[in-house]
């Protein structure tokens, strides 16, 4: 950002007070500009990625060596190890996936696709991350308090997460759970900004069919999120009571029902899953047109996939209960809608495969992230259906099988769609190119070494390791030197893809000053972002040239045209 | 007889089985308490995707509605 | 949004995007949407619990004052009627609207008042937070729905100020009405699953 391109405005005349260029604290530290909002969630969740990234790198290290004292951390306590596992996933998902994707993405990118100036309530979209910084600092203090962070696992069943005397992390608890439910209201306050704004500020001409897939789907999980989370914060506050309070809700000692607890947090923690996973969908079905320069295949049924996806992600969260003492005919239910799931997200990968066929693709950096999406996605789809099944879920609950499914599908959402995303709109988000070279070698470093985790977590899985274990030599049968051998190769693997995150940083950070200056639309791209200088003013547009949408976004090799792309905003 | 008829058949054959009690998972309290954790299901289920959906046909009515004056 | 008067005209010509909802009553009702899942979680949870206890409520604790409060939710529900007809008014004559609207602020704050006595007045008959799963709902769930009234009330209040301002848009009052109905409407719910169950 040291350079701001001079941007035309051309409006000096109007007098409109809402369009000047800002002062630097307004613009950088209290921004209403929709692009810086979303550049401090950008960094905010780059920030805490290093943290969770840290954690997962000391407890991985115990696993493959217990007891050795790892560098940078020194040696794993038993307490600490539970609370490096829960931070690292409460991290993962709280504070990088959701911040990355959708506040960040969903900021940037939702009032430049549709030809808006700003999000409609910009105010409230500061307020948003300011309090989701709250939320953030709130967590990192109850790293620090005596006892240190919380230690009851990201989903904090009780009565291991309600009473001290289980967790030995008092502080912790409380303040791991205030800080979730800053981050629910600061998500809250932003979703109900997206969804209004995609409503109400399209550009002229811009019907429901002319609205980039990724805005959609970004838009649907805002919906999603914001139907599934109440029940959770209910939950939060009872549990909030039981902590502090000394009420009884999840304590069968006092009337109470501990699986009440997983009732609320799976009623939202399953539809949860698919508010991440659909933006992610959405960035790549963008980049895939692009780069094959094809239309989307399917627009309209990729569109649906995604609705009924939504709708059957309400009803199948009880899979996470197999094994609680569920009633059986409710296991049977579930297991049904499970599977039933999977149908429209496979049949939005086949969509997206057909997109490909016939294109002609061109493998930049966006591109490989983008296919890398869909094919590692599909492992986790796939072991999916089988956890879903409730016998074989009895088998593989609380294995590291589950771990593995879990990674195969937060992983391509949370980290490869945020580097296709990233590597693909940096030259807007920045006005520089990001180096090509180095931008390959991340990539087939990352995905390398994440198949060389997940897939020794598979087989451990399978052959019984259950996960939440401190030291495997206290189990004859899980120390096997083969079993060992996986561990130790799940985390030299991990070690490798830690080293290339490095390439990443220096790449985003390098190029951020240094990179290539980029012309308006790099990509020949048809979407209404990339009518606008890179990277865009204040207002995006000058007010009195504010795009018009006369087409559908993907048109790409439109027979009998010059170009091979019909950007929405050219009348002919 | 008809595939869709055999399917439903076992459909709910599915939805009664008998638990064994010798079975870790198939243990609940009492059956009021199952039937609660079944009825909020439903009802927690039900309850957004109904507002959701009665929320966008309002708005898709307020969208065609001829323009008032 | 800025519009450029001297369109060109081609084909197809780009419509003006026509707002069906306007912005501040759409969040609204998204933020509702929410809230109502946030109470629904708690119903559900208190139909749980109530499922797993033999006696709901636990026979050794003071009683809900059920005639009380359902005194009080006719209350509410009045201030809700006087509101809807405050927004009839509004549409034909801005400043008519100001004596109901005042109406129905008293009426809410009378029922929020009322509930704060009866809570006071349980607490002094012994019926505490902890005293049982059933207690412990019940001042949560109520404590809830108190913490929505009081915020509602205070949207009045501030509705109250802006009229007399002049500052009030139809499109600001619409989207304050909804969050008070919310909470109007919620009320008798709740006191049909915590009082009457
Ligand atoms: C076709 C789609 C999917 C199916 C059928 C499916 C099925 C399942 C099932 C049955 C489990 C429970 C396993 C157990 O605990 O025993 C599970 C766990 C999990 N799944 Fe999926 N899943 C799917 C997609 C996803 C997606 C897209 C994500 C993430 C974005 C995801 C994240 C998780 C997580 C985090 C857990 C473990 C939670 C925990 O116990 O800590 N799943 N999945
Ligand atoms: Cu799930």
């Amino acid at each position: 950002m040291s350079s701001q391109p001079t941007v035309e405005h051309g409006h000096e005349e109007h007098g409109h007070e809402h369009h000047h260029e800002p002062a630097f604290i307004e613009k950088y530290i209290f921004p209403l500009d929709h692009k810086y909002i979303a550049m401090q969630y950008l960094l905010t969740g780059m920030f805490m990625a290093v943290f969770g990234g840290f954690f997962v790198y000391a407890f991985r290290l115990q696993l493959a060596f217990p007891g050795i004292s790892v560098p940078l951390y020194g040696t794993v306590s038993p307490t600490e190890y539970n609370a490096l596992v829960t931070n690292h996933g409460s991290v993962m998902i709280f504070w990088v996936a959701m911040p990355v994707l959708i506040a960040a993405f969903g900021n940037f990118l939702i009032p430049l696709m549709i030809g808006a100036d700003d999000m409609v309530f910009p105010k409230l979209n500061r307020l948003s991350y300011q309090i989701f910084l709250a939320s953030v600092v709130v967590l990192i203090v109850s790293w620090l308090v005596p006892g240190g962070g919380f230690g009851g696992a990201w989903t904090a069943y009780p009565p291991l997460s309600a009473k001290a005397q289980y967790s030995l992390t008092p502080l912790g608890s409380t303040l791991w759970l205030v800080a979730v439910a800053l981050e629910f209201v600061a998500f809250l306050i932003g979703g109900i900004n997206f969804i209004t704004t995609a409503m109400n500020s399209r550009a002229p001409g811009m019907g429901a069919k002319d609205v980039p897939m990724v805005v959609w789907m970004i838009c649907i999980a805002s919906i999603m999120f914001m139907a599934s989370v109440g029940p959770l914060i209910a939950g939060a506050v009872m549990l909030l009571f039981d902590q502090n309070l000394g009420t009884g809700f999840f304590d069968p000692d006092k009337g109470g029902d501990p699986i009440l607890w997983q009732h609320l947090f799976w009623f939202f923690g399953h539809p949860e899953v698919y508010v991440v996973l659909l933006p992610a969908t959405g960035i790549v079905a963008e980049i895939i047109t692009v780069f094959s320069r094809k239309k989307l295949f399917g627009y309209q049924t990729i569109l649906y996939t995604a609705i009924a996806t939504g709708v059957l992600s309400f009803f199948v969260w009880a899979h996470h209960q197999f094994v609680a003492g569920i009633d059986p005919r409710m296991a049977n239910v579930f297991t049904i809608t499970t599977v039933l799931i999977s149908i429209p997200i496979a049949e939005m990968m086949f969509l997206y495969i057909a997109t490909l066929y016939g294109g002609s693709i061109r493998f930049t950096t966006p591109m490989l992230w983008a296919l890398s999406f869909i094919a590692e996605f599909l492992i986790g789809g796939v072991t999916g259906i089988w956890l879903g099944a409730s016998g074989m879920d009895i088998y593989f609950h609380d294995t590291y099988f589950v771990i593995a499914h879990f990674h195969y599908t937060f992983f391509p959402i949370a980290f490869i769609g945020t580097f296709a995303a990233l590597s693909f709109w940096f030259p807007k988000m920045f006005g520089r190119m990001m180096d090509e070279t180095l931008g390959k070698i991340h990539f087939w470093g990352t995905i390398i070494a994440l198949n060389f985790i997940f897939i020794p977590l598979f087989v451990l899985g399978a052959a019984g390791q259950h996960r939440r274990i401190y030291n495997y030599n206290h189990y004859p049968e899980l120390s096997t030197p083969d079993l060992q051998s996986l561990r130790v190769l799940a985390t030299v693997s991990l070690l490798v893809l830690i080293a290339f995150q490095f390439v990443f940083l220096f790449n985003f950070f390098w190029s951020m000053f240094r990179g290539e200056k980029a012309p308006a639309n790099p990509w020949r791209s048809t979407t209404l972002e990339w009518t606008t200088p890179s990277p865009p003013g204040h207002g995006n547009w000058s007010p009195n040239d504010m795009p018009r949408v006369y087409r559908g976004p993907y048109e790409y090799s439109v027979p009998g045209r010059d170009e091979d792309y019909w950007p929405q905003n050219q009348p002919s | 007889m008809g595939r869709l008829v055999r399917s439903w058949i076992v459909a709910a054959v599915c939805l009664c089985p008998t638990p064994a009690l010798a079975c870790a998972v198939c243990f609940d309290a009492t059956d009021e308490n199952r039937r609660a954790f079944l009825d909020t299901t439903i009802f927690l289920t039900v309850l957004p995707l109904v507002l959701i959906f009665g929320g966008g046909y309002w708005i898709y009515r307020q969208t065609t509605a001829p323009v008032p004056g | 949004m800025a519009t450029d008067p001297n369109l060109r005209l081609v084909h197809p010509p780009p419509r003006q995007l026509r707002r069906a909802v306007p912005d501040q009553v759409l969040g609204v009702m998204i933020f509702i949407l929410t809230e109502i899942m946030l109470f629904a979680g708690f119903i559900s949870a208190f139909a749980i619990a109530r499922s797993s206890n033999d006696a709901w409520p636990p026979p050794n604790q003071p009683l809900l004052p059920v005639q009380e409060t359902a005194l009080n939710t006719l209350a509410l529900l009045l201030s809700g009627a006087v509101l809807s007809y405050a927004g009839r008014r509004f549409a034909s004559d801005p400043r008519a609207a100001l004596r109901p609207m005042i109406v129905s602020m008293l009426l809410g704050a009378f029922f929020v008042v009322f509930q704060g006595v009866e809570w006071v007045s349980l607490l002094s008959d012994g019926l505490g937070l902890t005293t049982s799963t059933h207690a412990s709902f019940f001042y949560v769930i109520v404590g809830a729905h108190a913490l929505h009234a009081l915020g509602g009330l205070g949207v009045l209040v501030a509705l109250v100020a802006w009229l007399r301002a002049g500052t009030l848009t139809a499109d600001g009052f619409w989207a304050a009405r909804l969050f008070w109905y919310f909470v109007v409407l919620l009320w008798p719910v709740l006191y049909w699953q915590v009082y009457l169950r």
